[in-house]
């Protein structure tokens, strides 16, 4: 029983939630089977753990049924009875925690039914709470629409034909300047995810429509919809990566208009941050620091959260970002504080491989890779930041012929990883070509190499960890190989 | 009689309380329960999920006993508190919170009932409740059902791509919490966000072009000063670079749609008519019965401007919504009263008067009992005038005892008016022109700027005729034949030069 859909389901239940559907399981408009109501309250007395050998089949039918020999199929009828109730209140839940679905649902029922003084009456109320409405995300301009829509069908049942009555500008406006409004911030959104993927996830998209619907979107006609606008300019970052005013002007309208924006605030934190990344990877130092203040005021903020949890790709660039500013007393305390923050699956792997990244940073090499050690990632960019820092550890500790095996076996990996975008993937090569070299040089203890690798990465574009290699390059340079 | 003293207002008082009924809102909203809706309210009602309040349940069981006209004097107030709260003084307060209640439960009810209704919207309830806890066995079960039940969809309408575009949101929500489980990323659709698109932009493209289409058709365009910017750029979008959209049949019917009625060009006409007769499986009886407004709309404006071969069109296209059962915008309610008089016109005008007759016999039974005389009594005389049976078509009019609408009252009194030429009977015709013009003035507001000149024109030329009938002037007559020939906008014009002609 412990591993069935049924036991599933109530571990996600609160204890509000497990009281509401006690009264849910025994209301006759639902149920009317008093044995799926004493199986629930068997159940129940086992929340939340719901241990294994107090649910088994067996006992939960003997206390059921008392004298009756155990009958499997009884018991999994009764079950899926109690399944069907589960689902039906997960459902009602949803329904009626939207007060304006619930309101909308309702209305179809009123009209049909010709109940037009409480149809009129829930539209007003409807837009009465719109009204009070502060965040102007794609939500609110939706319901705007929907309920503006459920008022013109209302007035042309009651004037029929007589459209002078009610197709005034204001009912019109409200219908069609908010489906607009909706549609264009839920597909300018969308479209942002998709540059986004495509970006991350080495794909290609055919995105033609839409370049096309953009091409000659004249954006001043939105200056009154800030999430429009906003959007926009998230779109204009990966159009236009060379104009940082667009990021700025992004940034301003952002923090200008946060009560507007509502929970869409962390996705469009995420973006700046991206953009931030991608213009330090072209060498834009700047925007490292620019990255570190957009982490700060998500910290502060707290729009970071999503699914409950502290996204994983959030804690480890802020732990590189702040790793590279050499904010190491800062760093600490952050990894300490929020580690528990990050989702249950990936934790320790970040943990660990962050206290590893801040160890290295610190020069503590054996202390780092005892970290390291620690961390068993299973995602793609978190197996290749490891291996980055462990060869940087290996490279730092002077294990000469464990980081060429090493490199060897990186390389391959990144060859044979065809989820890893092209862009990334020569970063990941220029980091490990690189190194070889530092590696090279100093067990040859050639100068001149030195120099003419300084040379080559003056010339060469940004990459994962250039700085640090650039840095190593320079030491070599200085010292002609004697730093080990 | 009872303002004169504070006493005598009391007692009045007192008696209103005494007869008021309790809330005619909420007894209005349960006589529109059937006996099993009223019967299921109860287990609603009894039910602690929804309400635990015990009066509220005692009031249902009251109710219950005068369901469902709710007319007993047993439902004052005062009667109910004392049934429901033996023994207790009345309180007002108390008596409307715990109707206010039993109101509250009756709308939650009828609001659930309706969502029961709608398996998709249940479904993807459910979908976005196991995302959120994250129950992937079972959502991932549910997607794909919920994604079989929107595919089977009997039309891709608006409904059909929002409902889409919901899935794809919880696929896409789904695949942003559940990426970290996955190594590599391996199951990462990379076109969710696409398709995302695809099913929203169809969505407000079928939405957006609808309700365009509506105002057009409506002819509230130009009056009312409304910037279609953004509506017009979509247009030229889809017109010039887009051909994915413009195929989707919901998408290509409101675009040409539009198209039709702003540039009235006869290839859009033709496109249309091709999806009305082809593609008619594809689309829902409203927007079958839409377009066939709008074509017939698109003839009787070529009509109006002489150019030939439309009136068969508009008879042709009427045969097939007979055929098709669209004579009523949604199933289950009466003929189009409109379009019963224009079939009738329309069959009178292309002389098909064995069709036409039987037509009206087959369907006068399906109009509206409230319009029926008017209808009826008026096609009738229309055949009858069309056949030359003038005497028995007046008849038919002068047996018209009311008539509600002004859409009714315009046509009977132009027919009235050419029964009288037939008929000669002038002195009559000139009080019903003085009678017209003075209800056209009073009802200038309720017709649009067109359709007003257009029967100001028909009076302009039917008042020259008849005082050319009088007078016999030829070169009268000749001038106003050539006068009428280069008028477009006038009804009746092919009976107006017919009659001209005469005089000639």
């Amino acid at each position: 029983m412990n591993k069935s859909s049924l036991i599933e389901s109530f571990r996600t239940f609160s204890q509000k939630e497990m009281k509401e559907f006690s009264e849910f399981v025994s209301s006759p408009f639902f149920n009317k089977n008093v044995n799926v109501v004493k199986l629930f309250d068997l159940i129940k007395k086992n929340y939340p753990e719901f241990d294994q050998n107090k649910i088994e089949k067996e006992k939960i039918f003997a206390k059921l049924f008392p004298g009756i020999p155990f009958k499997d199929s009884t018991l999994r009828l009764l079950m899926y009875y109690l399944y069907e109730l589960v689902e039906k209140f997960l459902a009602y839940n949803r329904f009626s925690s939207d007060k304006f679905f619930h309101k909308e649902v309702l209305l179809g029922e009123l009209f049909d039914r010709k109940l037009f003084k409480d149809y009129e009456k829930i539209i007003e109320a409807a837009n009465d709470e719109l009204d009070n409405f502060i965040v102007r995300d794609a939500y609110y301009f939706r319901n705007r629409y929907e309920f503006a829509e459920h008022k013109l069908s209302y007035l042309a049942e009651i004037y029929m034909g007589k459209y002078e009555k009610y197709l005034t500008k204001e009912n019109i406006q409200l219908f069609s300047d908010n489906i607009t409004y909706f549609y264009l911030i839920s597909v300018l959104k969308y479209y942002a995810i998709t540059l986004n993927t495509m970006y991350l996830y080495n794909v290609k998209v055919d995105t033609s429509v839409f370049d096309n619907i953009l091409k000659n979107f004249n954006i001043n006609q939105f200056t009154n919809v800030p999430m429009i606008t906003i959007y926009y300019r998230v779109i204009q970052l990966f159009l236009r990566p060379d104009d940082e005013e667009n990021y700025y002007s992004l940034k301003e309208l952002i923090i200008k208009n946060e009560d507007l924006i509502g929970q869409s605030i962390g996705d469009l934190y995420i973006n700046l941050e991206n953009y931030c990344a991608r213009c330090s990877r072209k060498g834009k130092h700047k925007f490292l620091q620019e990255s570190f203040d957009i982490y700060e005021m998500e910290l502060k903020k707290k729009t970071y959260s999503q699914y409950g949890s502290m996204p994983n790709s959030f804690f480890s660039s802020f732990v590189v970002t702040a790793g590279k500013l050499k904010k190491f007393e800062w760093l600490r305390k952050f990894i300490i504080d929020y580690k528990d923050e990050l989702n249950e699956q990936s934790k320790e792997a970040y943990y660990f491989y962050s206290m590893s990244f801040l160890e290295n940073e610190e020069g503590n090499f054996v202390k780092a890779l005892e970290y390291l050690a620690k961390s068993k990632p299973e995602e793609v960019y978190l197996k290749m930041d490891l291996r980055i820092l462990q060869c940087r550890i290996y490279y730092s500790l002077a294990w000469n012929i464990p980081l060429q095996s090493l490199l060897d076996t990186f390389k391959k990996t990144v060859q044979n990883n065809k989820y890893i975008t092209d862009l990334r993937k020569v970063q990941y090569y220029k980091f490990i070509k690189y190194t070889n070299q530092l590696n090279n040089i100093r067990y040859k203890d050639d100068k001149a190499s030195a120099d003419v690798l300084l040379d080559e990465l003056k010339h060469d574009e940004f990459f994962a960890y250039k700085i640090w290699v650039v840095d190593e390059a320079e030491k070599l340079a200085y010292t002609g190989g004697q730093n080990n | 009689m009872c303002f004169k003293s504070t006493k005598s207002s009391l007692y009045c008082f007192k008696i209103t309380a005494k007869t008021s009924m309790i809330s005619a809102t909420l007894l209005g909203m349960l006589s529109k329960f059937n006996h099993k809706e009223f019967k299921d309210f109860g287990e609603f009602v009894k039910s602690p999920f929804f309400n635990k309040n015990i009066h509220v349940k005692q009031l249902y069981d009251y109710l219950k006993k005068f369901y469902p006209e709710f007319s007993d004097k047993k439902l004052d107030k005062e009667v109910v508190f004392k049934n429901l709260f033996v023994a207790k003084k009345y309180n007002d307060g108390f008596l409307r919170t715990v109707i206010y209640n039993l109101g509250k439960l009756a709308e939650d009810y009828l609001a659930y009932i309706n969502f029961r209704k709608n398996d998709l919207n249940r479904g993807i309830s459910l979908l976005k409740e196991l995302n959120e806890r994250k129950l992937e066995k079972v959502f991932l079960r549910y997607y794909a059902e919920i994604e079989e039940d929107i595919n089977s969809l009997k039309y891709q309408d608006n409904d059909y791509f929002y409902k889409k575009f919901e899935l794809q949101n919880q696929k896409e929500t789904y695949m942003d919490w559940s990426k970290f489980k996955h190594k590599d990323f391996k199951n990462y659709t990379t076109n969710t966000t696409s398709y995302i698109n695809d099913e929203l932009t169809s969505y407000y493209l079928s939405k957006a072009l609808n309700h365009y289409r509506f105002m057009l058709d409506k002819n509230m365009y130009e009056q009312l000063d409304y910037n279609y910017d953004f509506i017009e750029h979509i247009m030229e979008f889809l017109l010039k670079k887009d051909k994915y959209f413009r195929e989707k049949i919901k998408i290509k019917l409101h675009l040409y749609e539009v198209l039709l009625i702003k540039d009235k060009k006869h290839e859009y006409f033709k496109i249309l008519k091709d999806i009305f007769i082809n593609e008619m499986k594809q689309l829902s009886r409203s927007d079958l019965y839409s377009l066939h407004n709008i074509l017939q709309s698109y003839c009787v404006y070529q009509n109006y401007n002489d150019k030939p071969g439309y009136l068969a069109e508009r008879f042709e296209l009427y045969r097939i919504c007979i055929n098709e059962k669209l004579y009523s915008a949604t199933e289950h309610i009466y003929f189009d009263d409109l379009m019963f008089g224009n079939i009738v016109n329309t069959g009178a005008a292309v002389h098909d008067f064995i069709w036409t007759e039987n037509f009206i016999e087959e369907f006068k039974n399906a109009i509206s009992p409230d319009n029926a005389d008017v209808v009826v009594n008026y096609s009738y005389a229309r055949l009858a005038f069309a056949r030359k049976e003038n005497e028995k078509a007046l008849w038919y009019l002068n047996s018209i005892k009311t008539i509600r609408h002004i859409q009714y009252k315009l046509p009977v009194r132009d027919l009235t008016l050419m029964c009288y030429y037939e008929m000669n009977m002038l002195s009559q015709s000139s009080y019903q022109i003085d009678s017209y013009r003075h209800f056209l003035t009073n009802n200038k507001g309720s017709l649009s700027d067109i359709r007003f000149e257009r029967i100001m024109n028909f009076l302009k030329f039917y008042t020259k005729l008849v005082k050319n009938k009088e007078k016999g002037n030829i070169k009268e007559c000749i001038k106003l034949k050539e006068e009428l020939g280069s008028s477009n906008n006038v009804i009746e014009k092919r009976w107006l030069t017919e009659k001209i002609k005469e005089l000639v």
